[in-house]
């Protein structure tokens, strides 16, 4: 037995070894030394693939995009448009555009960008077959005249107020002549950054490009994208110092980041969650019905149950107030009055008794937390809402197919100017984002009909009139615009989350003005 | 039955049931509703149904289902199993990044909490202080789930301690943070395995030290040591291997939890999230690692029973 436990103390004293070291590792190893190289530590809310030109692949996607790669035009801090590739843009009428390009435009290999690289890299993103998130927008695309190397004339068959927004799309950078295939990797752009190595999965990490148009004006010397997909864990990293910012923080987490004395929370308002119908099934093929949901459902639970309280409750169209076209009165549709909506149910013969399936998913548990909170609500005015949660996949191929009677749904759209509607009350399976069934051609009508104005004035009276259909009819029901936040440490400088829809679609733009004290 | 048809038998049962869970996942994930373009698209702006249609002729979603289940066994003989429908790299590249990380995680878990776990387990049949430290802790550490571990770890280590970084993975290029990186999630994992192991390592030795083999070699006048190591351990380890080889095979796409607490990219999180995606191309590909993987170790350890106990293969 003695020699059993001399043997002991020599395992013992292995392993106490092998605990120091580990120790003496993470006590000596120094972390953080890139804040004098500039190097900006981003924490990155999903890991990005390959970038591919043309189609969506989610927010994470566009910050990445929106380094390696430059539009014609982009945006600023508080959301406006500004030129980028174009030194200079006009709006000739409300269907034509003309674009001149700033001099010496190089890609990250050096080689050039001239009028006809950008109407190639145009007329790739108007073509259906590559699903591009811009194809809205340039579906309408007539011509791309290029009477010189700088010059572009963009000609759309149908006028649309919004065309510039669209080109500030993170998803519509320029690209070279090789990304314009299904497939093709599209790492080679117009943008501040350009890729050093790429650790699949892990991280992206980005050097200054010197071929940038504005890099005297770039203060970071590089950024490392690291993938966190989860909630939690990203905040954990900011915390913990692994990262200078994150994006998309958790609102569970809202509260531990503030309470952080050396941490940003920068939230704005961001995307809104609605509700769909089924408008080919009854009871919600009856507008009654709808206009009752509208009134049945408090907003004010929805932002407390699903976003912690971090959210504005809604009772009408949201938009920005900044944006041009907007008014007031949009946002004045509805309001939470459960008696006019038992009113409303028994004026249309439902009062008793109604039993409903409501569709929402199982993987975004804000999504799974606002059916719940509406379930309470309808409960109150006699609807039985049975909830139907399925995984995401399962989810969108129900809600294309009229797989429901209520469903939830997100949207984040990428301009911030009244069209955007269009997307909402246009009704599935034309537009993955409408109720099912619904028909809003007179909606659309009249949104057509203010994108044709230039003058606002002109074009908002429009716009009201599209909107007041949408209050009447409830084609969608929007309930809650959620808190979209970034988080940063305080010695990051000069980023800012840009307000409105355009946080998700803007604030990638940001980064190039960021530096590191 | 020589060892060599034993070892044979084995080796064609296990890859029979690889291609079989191939056919079966392939069918299962096709039969459960959702279609991979309409998922990525509903994170897209506005698109409608007819350029939903074109993408699902890219991804030949068009084709019959025995057409495109004949397309992927013949291109899993060359392991090709098509292109990620969501990040547009063929998938067989992406499997192999996050299965570098799955295995190392597991095989530097399994070590650690194997060798710990025997370690452990023979330390408390030799002495008390052993016995009431495996008696008081193993019950506990078996009883904490690897997520609850793994927070309580990054809120007491990195959080409040301020040393190793929360989670997140380092490229083997830089060496040093690619390990500060794993101590955390190795230790998650680890800690249940050494207490399953020592639990059944003692268990083991107990019984095997009452065997009447034990006595006569004691009463030839062998060494403890020598008895101890030659005759008790290597019959206590037969059964511990059985339980190793459980416990890394499973290791290998059910550590997803410990990945998602620590951001690591590893397989069991990548196969969720295909399998949330519909990313057909990218959940073939991980069921076929993660199964013939799990299949490999069990031959492997059905075979090394052959060695550790030449009756084995002769029944």
């Amino acid at each position: 037995m003695k020699r059993l436990s001399v043997m002991k103390i020599h395992r013992r004293t292995l392993l106490t070894g092998a605990l120091g070291m580990a120790a003496a590792m993470a006590t000596f190893v120094p972390g953080g030394a890139y804040a004098a190289d500039q190097i900006l530590k981003f924490g990155l809310s999903a890991n990005v693939g390959n970038l591919v030109y043309g189609p969506s692949r989610g927010a994470a996607q566009f910050i990445v995009n929106q380094q390696i790669h430059r539009g014609l035009v982009k945006f600023d801090e508080n959301g406006t448009l500004v030129p980028a590739l174009a030194e200079s843009f006009k709006a000739i009428d409300s269907s034509t555009y003309s674009f001149t390009l700033r001099e010496g435009l190089k890609f990250h290999d050096g080689s050039p960008i001239e009028a006809s690289t950008v109407k190639a890299s145009l007329e790739y993103l108007a073509d259906k077959k590559v699903g591009a998130a811009i194809y809205s927008a340039l579906s309408t695309l007539e011509s791309i005249e290029t009477p010189d190397e700088r010059t572009l004339i963009v000609k759309l068959s149908k006028p649309n107020a919004s065309f510039l927004e669209y080109m500030a799309d993170p998803n519509a950078g320029i690209s070279p002549a090789a990304a314009l295939a299904t497939g093709a990797a599209n790492w080679i752009g117009a943008g501040p950054f350009k890729l050093r190595t790429n650790e699949n999965g892990v991280s992206l990490d980005l050097v200054k490009a010197d071929t940038y148009y504005d890099k005297d004006e770039v203060k970071l010397d590089g950024v490392k994208f690291v993938f966190y997909p989860d909630s939690s864990a990203r905040t954990n990293a900011l915390l913990a110092g692994d990262v200078d910012v994150i994006d998309f923080v958790g609102w569970e987490d809202f509260e531990r980041v503030e309470a952080a004395g050396n941490l940003v929370l920068d939230a704005v308002p961001g995307p809104f969650v609605y509700t769909m119908f089924n408008i080919k099934r009854a009871p919600f093929d009856n507008p009654k019905v709808r206009q009752a949901i509208a009134h049945a459902i408090k907003p004010e639970n929805v932002v407390a149950v699903a976003f912690y309280g971090h959210g504005t409750p809604l009772n009408g169209i949201p938009m920005s107030p900044n944006n041009d076209r907007y008014d007031p009165s949009m946002g004045k549709l509805w309001g939470y009055d459960p008696a006019k909506a038992r009113a409303l149910l028994t004026e249309a013969g439902v009062a008793d008794g109604l039993k409903i399936k409501l569709l929402t998913s199982s993987t975004y548990s804000f999504f799974r937390d606002m059916a719940l909170s509406m379930q309470a609500d309808l409960k109150a005015v006699g609807i039985d809402a049975e909830l139907d949660a399925p995984d995401w996949a399962t989810y969108t191929s129900q809600k294309a197919s009229g797989g429901y009677d209520l469903a939830v749904g997100g949207g984040a759209p990428s301009v911030a100017g009244p069209v955007y509607l269009q997307a909402y009350v246009v009704g599935a399976p034309a537009s993955s984002f409408g109720s099912y069934g619904y028909d809003a051609s007179a909606i659309v009508a009249h949104i057509q009909a203010g994108e044709a104005q230039s003058d606002n004035a002109t074009a908002r009276a429009e716009y009201l009139k599209a909107v007041q259909i949408v209050g009447e009819d409830v084609p969608f029901l929007p309930l809650a615009q959620r808190s979209q936040a970034y988080a940063y440490s305080d010695r990051v400088e000069g980023f800012k989350n840009v307000p409105g829809f355009l946080s998700i679609t803007g604030t990638g733009y940001m980064i190039e003005k960021a530096s590191i004290r | 039955m020589g060892l060599a048809a034993y070892c044979g038998k084995r080796i064609l049962v296990g890859l029979a049931m690889i291609l079989s869970v191939q056919v079966i996942i392939f069918l299962a994930i096709q039969v459960v509703p959702g279609d991979p373009v309409e998922a990525m698209m509903s994170e897209a702006a506005h698109v409608g149904a007819d350029v939903i249609e074109v993408m699902r002729q890219q991804f030949g979603l068009d084709q019959p289902m025995p057409v495109r289940l004949w397309r992927h066994m013949v291109g899993l003989l060359s392991l090709d199993f098509g292109t990620s429908f969501q990040y547009t790299q063929p998938a067989s590249d992406i499997i192999a990044s996050r299965l570098a990380v799955s295995i190392e995680l597991v095989l530097l878990a399994s070590f650690f909490g194997i060798a710990g776990g025997v370690l452990i387990g023979s330390a408390s049949v030799q002495n008390r202080l052993g016995e009431h430290v495996f008696s008081f802790f193993g019950p506990i550490i078996l009883s904490i789930p690897g997520y609850v571990m793994g927070s309580i770890l990054i809120l007491a280590v990195p959080l409040s301690l301020g040393w190793l970084p929360a989670g997140g993975m380092a490229p083997f290029s830089d060496p040093i943070a690619h390990m500060r990186a794993l101590i955390l999630p190795i230790v998650t994992l680890a800690l249940p395995i050494a207490a399953t192991i020592a639990k059944v390592t003692r268990f083991e030795i107990l019984e095997v030290r009452s065997q009447d083999w034990v006595r006569t070699s004691r009463a030839y006048g062998f060494p403890t040591r020598v008895t101890f190591r030659r005759d008790i351990l290597r019959n206590a380890l037969t059964p511990v291997l059985t339980i190793s080889a459980l416990e890394l095979g499973g290791l290998i796409g059910a550590t997803v939890l410990v990945e998602k607490v620590f951001n690591l990219p590893g397989l069991g999180s990548l196969l969720v999230q295909a399998v949330n995606m519909r990313d057909y191309p990218l959940i073939q590909g991980a069921v076929f690692v993660i199964s013939t993987f799990y299949i490999t170790i069990n031959i492997v350890a059905d075979i090394m029973y052959g060695f550790l106990d030449p009756r084995v293969s002769k029944r």
